[in-house]
């Protein structure tokens, strides 16, 4: 065993060289390995957050699809409320609803209007909240009667063209569907 | 460093970058997916303006109190099929005798709109439709 063997000699060469070589190696330690799990970290979190993003997407479409099913519910309800009052009970065209259970009308008798404001479709029931005429118009508004009460009704507004002699109603266009939720 | 430590740093990496590369992977075929069920949605949505346009035209006059509901439905069948659908989209026109409506169904790649029509609500009619059954008409 050489004179200058560590060994030979206890106290701080061992020491200090002992722990340099572990600070040394600690060093190295902490380069790559973290480096590694930061990488995955930022990879793994940046696919979750594009995969959130597509979820989120998927649900705003499938929203979409809904409310144009809803749209058409309702302007099929709309057809059918206009075609009857066309057909059977054209004086109302010119009266607000609130006017039509009036006494005296010809084309309909007040225990009428109740079934006229309501009606059936494929898709579930709707009813007639209001009918407001104008000048050569009038302006409806619809809802889906809700499968539940927890859901939330929704509701159109449709412009109903009113011409001839005598009073129809010629066409009608959805106005909003959005904008005249609860 | 040693060996042991770059293995890990390796696998790790190798690891997580593959789940990563196989999440975005999936994630663009299912935007891509998205897309193109929304653009069959806009084709339909415009095939469904299309077609009340020409029910809203005002040169035509579909109906009145003096003509049968039936000669209503017709004019608007006539209406509803004079152009064709856009490329992908299949129309089907039919009646729906209980409600005296004309069903328009339009479909494209899985998604479908229906509209419903109203003879009597295109100026008026003097009759009940004709119980026809269903099936009038499909293009």
């Amino acid at each position: 065993m050489p004179l200058d063997s560590p060994l030979r000699r206890p106290g701080p060469p061992l020491l200090l060289r002992t722990r340099a070589g572990a600070l040394h190696r600690a060093g190295e330690r902490g380069f790559v390995l973290p480096l590694a799990i930061s990488a995955a970290l930022v990879a793994l979190l940046g696919s979750l957050s594009v995969q959130s993003a597509a979820l989120q997407s998927r649900l705003d479409q499938a929203g979409r699809l809904g409310l144009r099913h809803q749209e058409d519910s309702l302007a099929a309800a709309a057809q059918q409320l206009v075609g009857r009052l066309n057909r059977l009970h054209p004086c109302l065209l010119p009266l607000p609803m609130a006017d039509w259970s009036m006494e005296g009308l010809g084309c309909v008798a007040p225990h009428q209007v109740e079934a006229l404001k309501q009606g059936l479709h494929d898709d579930g029931a709707w009813r007639l909240l209001d009918w407001h005429p104008g000048q050569g118009s009038a302006v409806a508004l619809l809802e889906l009667v809700p499968a539940s009460q927890r859901l939330r009704p929704r509701r159109a507004r449709f412009a109903v063209v009113l011409q001839g002699e005598p009073l129809r109603a010629q066409s009608l266009r959805l106005l909003g569907l959005r904008g005249v939720e609860p | 460093m040693n060996l042991l430590e770059v293995l890990m740093a390796g696998v790790l990496f190798l690891g997580s970058s593959g789940a990563a590369m196989a999440v975005w992977s999936r994630t663009a075929e299912a935007l891509a997916a998205d897309r193109e069920r929304l653009a069959l949605l806009d084709r339909l949505e415009a095939e469904v303006a299309a077609g009340e346009s020409r029910l809203r035209d005002p040169a035509l006059r579909f109906g009145s109190p003096q003509v049968s509901c039936s000669e209503v439905m017709g004019r608007l069948l006539t209406a509803l099929d004079s152009a064709p659908p856009s490329e992908g989209v299949v129309r089907q026109l039919r009646l729906v005798a209980s409600d005296e409506l004309l069903q328009l169904r339009l479909e494209a790649g899985g998604e479908e709109r229906v509209r419903a029509y109203s003879p009597a609500a295109f100026g008026g009619c003097d009759s009940p439709v004709a119980q026809e059954g269903e099936g009038l008409h499909g293009a």
